[in-house]
C-alpha cells in the first residue's frame, strides 16, 4: 500500500485503539478493586448477570427454531421475517426504548391488558430483560440461521431414512453440526445484552439494585464518582475481550 | 450556554428576544441535569455561561476555577406531580400509598431537594411513612425533565419536580410541598470566561426586566432576598 492509503488506515486504527488506552491510563489496580467492591457496583453486577442470562436463555429458546426456519424457508414471507429480525440491529436503542414504552407501558398498546391481569412491566427487572432480549435476539438469530444454512440437508435425510423422527434427526444431526455457530451467536447476543443502555434507561428506569445495570451505573457514576465509571467500564472491556476470544475460537474451529 | 433542564422552556423563550436586541449573536442553549452540565464543562465544553438548579454545582465549578461571578437569579418550589386523570393527592401522607414514585438521582439537584423535603416531612409523618415512600421509589432519573416525563407517560403515580416544570402541563395533578418542608431552591448562574464577554450580557439579560418577566411567567420566583 502507498503512504496515501496507509495514513487514513493508521488514523482509523488509532481511533479504535486510543480510547481503550485512555480508559486504562487513569486507573490503578487498587482503585479498580476498590470501585468494584462498592455495594452499588456489586448490585449492578449481579443484576446485569441475572438479567442478561435470562434474556439470552429466552433468545436461545425462541431464536433457535426461528433461525432453523429462516435457514430453510424461501420466498417473500421468509425475506420479510428476515428483514424484521434484522431491523432492531440497525434501529437506535432510544427508538427501541420508546417503542417498548408505547407497547408495554401503562398507556401503551398492551398496557391496559397487562394491567387487567395485574402486570406492570416498566421499572421492573422484567423490563430490563425485555430490553436486553430485544437487542440481543437479532444477533443470535442471524448468526444461528447462517450456521444452520451450512448444515447439509442430505445428512438430515440420511438420519430420517435410518428411522429417526424429524425431531430426533434435527436434535442429533442438525443441532450438533451447527453447534459452533450457535455458540458464537450466543456470545454475540450476550455481549449485546450486557451492553444494552438506551432502551433499558427509558423502559426500565434507573433504580440501584432493581433495574440499574452496569451500563446505567456507569452513566450515573460519570456525574459523581468518575473512578467508579472507569472501573465498571474496564470490567465490561474485559468481559467483551473474553467473549470475543471465545467467538473467535469457535469461528476458527468451524472453518477448519 | 449550558443550563439546568428545569430552565428548558423559560430560557428557550428568552433566546429570541435576546438575539433581537443583541445584533450578530447566535445564542446556543444546551440543557441537561445540572450535574451533567457541570461534567461537560469540566471535560472542556466550550460554553460561555452555566446555570444550575442549585448552588452546589456552581460552587464546585467556582472552586475549580472554571466559573466566575456566580450569583442566584431565580427561585423555585417543589411539587408532587401526579398523572392526568389519576385522583389528585390531597395530603403528603397519601404519598406513601402511591404504587410507583419517581425521583431524581442523588447527583441531580431535584433529587437532592426531594431527599431534603422527604427528610423534613419524616419528622412530621414518621419513619414508617418514610420507609413506605422509599419502598415505592421505582426509578431515579438524571434530570427533572426525565422525572416529569414518567408522570406525563403515566408510568409514575407520583414524582417530585419543581413547580415551574408543571408550566404548560395543566392536566397533571399537583400537590405543592408546604413552605415549611421545602428546601430553599435557588437557581445560580455564572460566567465561564471574562467579564467583557457576550456571556455576561446574557446573564444580565436573564436578570433584567424581560428575563424576570419570562421566568415569572414560567413559574419561577425571584432570586432569594429579592422582591
Amino acid at each position: 500500500m502507498t503512504r496515501l492509503l496507509w495514513t487514513p488506515a493508521l488514523l482509523l486504527a488509532a481511533l479504535l485503539v486510543l480510547p481503550l488506552v485512555g480508559l486504562t491510563a487513569h486507573t490503578t489496580p487498587a482503585e479498580l478493586l476498590a470501585a468494584l467492591a462498592q455495594p452499588s457496583t456489586r448490585a449492578a453486577l449481579s443484576l446485569t448477570a441475572v438479567t442478561s442470562t435470562v434474556a439470552v436463555l429466552g433468545v436461545i429458546v425462541g431464536g433457535t427454531p426461528l433461525a432453523w426456519w429462516l435457514s430453510r424457508a424461501r420466498g417473500r414471507r421468509a425475506a420479510m421475517v428476515q428483514l424484521l429480525v434484522e431491523l432492531p440491529v440497525v434501529l437506535p436503542p432510544a427508538v427501541l426504548g420508546v417503542a417498548l414504552l408505547e407497547t408495554f407501558g401503562r398507556l401503551g398498546l398492551l398496557g391496559p391488558a397487562l394491567g387487567a391481569v395485574g402486570l406492570s412491566l416498566p421499572f421492573t427487572p422484567v423490563a430490563v430483560v425485555l430490553a436486553q432480549g430485544l437487542v440481543a435476539a437479532p444477533l443470535y438469530v442471524l448468526t444461528a440461521s447462517a450456521a444452520f444454512r451450512a448444515v447439509d440437508d442430505d445428512l438430515v435425510v440420511v438420519a430420517r431414512t435410518l428411522g429417526a423422527s424429524p425431531t430426533r434427526a434435527w436434535l442429533t444431526v442438525a443441532l450438533p453440526t451447527a453447534a459452533a455457530g450457535l455458540a458464537a451467536g450466543v456470545g454475540l447476543a450476550w455481549a449485546r445484552a450486557l451492553g444494552e443502555f438506551g432502551a433499558t434507561l427509558m423502559f426500565a428506569g434507573n433504580l440501584p439494585g432493581r433495574t440499574q445495570t452496569l451500563t446505567l451505573a456507569i452513566f450515573q457514576a460519570l456525574e459523581g464518582d468518575l473512578g467508579q465509571a472507569r472501573a465498571i467500564s474496564l470490567l465490561l472491556v474485559a468481559v467483551a475481550v473474553v467473549l470475543l476470544g471465545v467467538i473467535r475460537l469457535l469461528g476458527g474451529g468451524a472453518r477448519r | 450556554m449550558v443550563a439546568a433542564a428545569s430552565l428548558t422552556d423559560a430560557l428557550g423563550a428568552l433566546e429570541a428576544p435576546f438575539e433581537a436586541t443583541h445584533a450578530g449573536v447566535d445564542l446556543q442553549l444546551a440543557f441537561a441535569g445540572s450535574q451533567a452540565g457541570a461534567t461537560w464543562i469540566r471535560q472542556g465544553l466550550d460554553a460561555g455561561a452555566y446555570a444550575s438548579a442549585d448552588a452546589s454545582h456552581v460552587d464546585a465549578l467556582v472552586s475549580e476555577g472554571l466559573l466566575h461571578d456566580p450569583r442566584p437569579f431565580a427561585s423555585n418550589g417543589l411539587v408532587v406531580a401526579t398523572p392526568a386523570g389519576a385522583p389528585a393527592l390531597t395530603s403528603l401522607a397519601e404519598l406513601s400509598t402511591c404504587d410507583r414514585i419517581v425521583l431524581g438521582t442523588p447527583e441531580v439537584p431535584v433529587g437532592r431537594y426531594a431527599e431534603m423535603f422527604l427528610d423534613a416531612a419524616t419528622t412530621e409523618l414518621g419513619a414508617d411513612w418514610r420507609a413506605a415512600v422509599d419502598a415505592r421509589v421505582v426509578s431515579r432519573e438524571g434530570s427533572v425533565r426525565l422525572v416529569r416525563s414518567k408522570v406525563v407517560l403515566g408510568e409514575a403515580d407520583a414524582a417530585v419536580v419543581y413547580a415551574s416544570d408543571l408550566f404548560g402541563h395543566d392536566d397533571l395533578g399537583r400537590l405543592a410541598v408546604p413552605p415549611a418542608l421545602t428546601p430553599e431552591v435557588a437557581l445560580h448562574h455564572g460566567r465561564i470566561g471574562g467579564p467583557d464577554t457576550r456571556a455576561e450580557e446574557w446573564l444580565s439579560f436573564v436578570e433584567g426586566r424581560v428575563g424576570h418577566e419570562v421566568l415569572a411567567r414560567h413559574g419561577f420566583g425571584p432570586a432569594p432576598g429579592r422582591p
